[in-house]
């Protein structure tokens, strides 16, 4: 083996617009097991700030697998209402399967 | 681990080590002698300059006595008068450079002898005069005669410019005893030592003076310059060096320069070697550490699932787990069937979130309270519901996706309830179809959304093919579409419900999804 090569990893990123009462997060690129942490520490920053809302944007991610819903999920859990904007179908049908269109307000 | 790369002395030079200080040591010797050369044929140019330079000063002399012997001859010539001659010379020559001076009358072709000033010549005391002068012919130029053995030996000189003139002058000078030379440490000639020859024939006859001993050994230049009718030879050899200092330094400072830097430059190598094999070792220990600990997760993770499947009259069943791609965590998946009697049984197929050993763990404790819930006779709603109670996402980290269903073989009917689970897919008469299974969120996620449950009716040679999301998931494209391509792979001609479902799997998995699956088939025999 000539070098070492880093592992192909899917990466997501959250950009973060917060005015006080309500926070939107901007998530970009693939959420799974790989990139959740990442994410998920971006996030706890914008809850300290503990904002009424939190608004997840949706457009720019391209793909969700079990523990990006799990982590949507535990959010969910914590700050008690999000809201999930602009979903793409991917991302709506997984959503759906899941049985958590209910959970998880999909705008 | 491997014990700690015994640690080689750091002295010891691998192949490359000794490679790179064999090409170092080559260039070293390469640029010192060049600069040897260079240094050398500084030397010799210097040399060779300076030789020139001494030779002209020296033959530069011989104007001067020219002037001095024609302005003797114009006064003889003037006067007719030797007595004048003689008095004239007395007063005007430099009695330093010429010791004696002669006057001397050629009638026809024999020369006598009018006037002598200074010492006797001695080319007369030798008796060579006659035979000498007789081959005296006019010349602008001034004549050397040769020179002439004795102690101190002499130089001799003619002065017979052409014109009307029937006077020559001759005149000696005196040359070193036993013709040793010695330079003074001021005179600008110091840093040489010469031998000064009569023509160009280097031979002991021909020496005029040397500072050292002939002939000249050792570097040195040879430089003839005009010297009246002849030339005189300077035959020159450095006495000291003759290019600066820092010239001479460099081959030495080329080759202590190039060995260090070779010598370093080898160390170096060395150490970077070994440190890259030492991390090539790590590499190794940490990927076979890495399979190890892979094969230890599989080994736990197959020893979860089911092992032979039940058996049923009017049934055939078969089941396959694909742990997903090399490289990365074990999954959550698992299938199940609990028999309840000769005509029934429960099926479960469920997906916990995530990877890894916990994945397992909650898949594991997940498995056997399903077997415990459905042993008890519920129905798939109501096993759902109770093992919604034993997952909680706040406090385990994972939720799971559940499909449940109860089969009654002799009434070709199965009843299914789904918590967040893809839905099982129906083949039957050549035609694939997704049987409906509406959802309720998966198992430890909090709802109050009781489970439906969906009896369907099956017909004859009815497979049905429950599934975990990771046969279809794929990147770039929806799951409507992913499960069109599954039907598509489960309407192809088969020998037995295993081998469908092996090529199933081995359709689907082909581009090697990082997620595990599990895909369990039951087929009416009838």
């Amino acid at each position: 083996m000539d070098e070492l090569k880093p592992e192909q990893a899917a990466s997501a990123s959250a950009e973060v617009v917060a005015d006080g009462r309500e926070a939107v997060i901007r998530l970009v690129g693939e959420l799974d097991i790989t990139s959740v942490d990442a994410v998920r520490a971006e996030i706890n920053t914008v809850l300290a700030a503990s904002p009424e809302r939190l608004i997840f944007d949706l457009s720019a991610l391209e793909f969700m697998d079990s523990s990006g819903i799990a982590m949507l999920l535990i959010v969910a859990g914590a700050v008690g209402r999000i809201e999930l904007r602009h979903a793409s179908p991917i991302v709506c049908q997984v959503i759906e399967h899941t049985g958590l269109a209910g959970t998880l307000r999909l705008t | 681990m491997p014990d700690e790369a015994s640690p080689e002395a750091w002295w010891k030079l691998r192949p490359i080590g000794i490679a790179v200080v064999v090409v170092g040591l080559v260039i070293t010797g390469v640029l010192s002698w060049v600069a040897v050369e260079a240094n050398n044929r500084s030397s010799s140019a210097l040399l060779a300059l300076q030789a020139r330079l001494t030779a002209s000063a020296l033959s530069g002399a011989l104007p001067a006595v020219q002037s001095q012997l024609a302005d003797a001859l114009t006064v003889a010539t003037a006067t007719n008068s030797p007595s004048i001659f003689t008095r004239f010379v007395a007063d005007n020559v430099d009695r330093s450079k010429l010791v004696s001076e002669s006057l001397w009358e050629r009638t026809g072709h024999n020369t006598t002898l009018l006037a002598t000033a200074g010492s006797e010549p001695e080319l007369v005391r030798e008796g060579d005069a006659a035979a000498f002068f007789a081959t005296v012919q006019p010349k602008s130029e001034l004549q050397v005669t040769g020179i002439l053995a004795g102690s101190p030996p002499r130089l001799g000189y003619a002065e017979y410019p052409p014109g009307a003139s029937r006077y020559i002058v001759y005149a000696e000078s005196r040359l070193p005893a036993s013709k040793h030379l010695v330079i003074p440490k001021a005179s600008p000639y110091a840093q040489l030592n010469f031998a000064l020859y009569l023509g160009h024939k280097l031979t002991s006859s021909n020496l005029i003076e040397s500072s050292v001993p002939t002939p000249v050994k050792g570097e040195h230049a040879v430089v003839s310059v005009p010297f009246g009718n002849t030339v005189l030879t300077l035959v020159a050899s450095p006495r000291t060096a003759l290019a600066p200092g820092a010239s001479e330094a460099l081959p030495w400072i080329a080759g202590f320069g190039g060995s260090a830097l070779t010598i370093i430059g080898a160390l170096l190598v060395g150490y970077l070697s070994r440190r890259r094999r030492l991390a090539d070792e790590l590499n190794l220990a940490l990927t076979s550490l890495y399979s190890e600990q892979r094969s230890i997760a599989e080994t736990l993770q197959h020893s979860l699932l089911p092992g032979d499947l039940p058996t049923f009259e009017g049934m055939e069943i078969a089941a396959r787990y694909w742990p997903g791609a090399q490289g990365v965590d074990i999954g959550g998946d698992w299938y199940d069937i609990i028999p309840l009697d000769e005509q029934r049984f429960v099926f479960i197929v469920g997906d916990v979130s995530g990877r890894g050993i916990r994945a397992a763990a909650v898949m594991a404790s997940i498995r056997f309270a399903s077997r415990g819930f459905a042993l008890e006779g519920h129905a798939p709603a109501v096993i759902l519901k109770q093992l919604a109670k034993t997952l909680d996402l706040a406090v385990d980290g994972h939720f799971a996706t559940v499909l449940c269903g109860r089969v009654d073989i002799g009434r070709h009917e199965v009843t299914v309830a789904n918590a967040g689970h893809l839905p099982p897919v129906l083949v039957s008469d050549g035609s694939a179809s997704v049987l409906a299974a509406p959802p309720i969120p998966p198992i430890g996620v909090a709802t109050s959304t009781p489970a439906e449950e969906s009896i369907i009716q099956l017909p004859s040679n009815a497979l049905l093919l429950a599934y975990t999301d990771g046969l279809v998931e794929r990147r770039g494209e929806t799951l409507e579409e992913a499960i069109g391509r599954l039907r598509h792979a489960a309407m192809r001609d088969s020998t037995s419900v295993d081998a469908l479902l092996a090529s199933i799997i081995s359709d689907l998995t082909m581009n090697a999804p990082t997620d595990d699956v599990a895909l369990l088939g039951i087929k009416w025999t009838n």
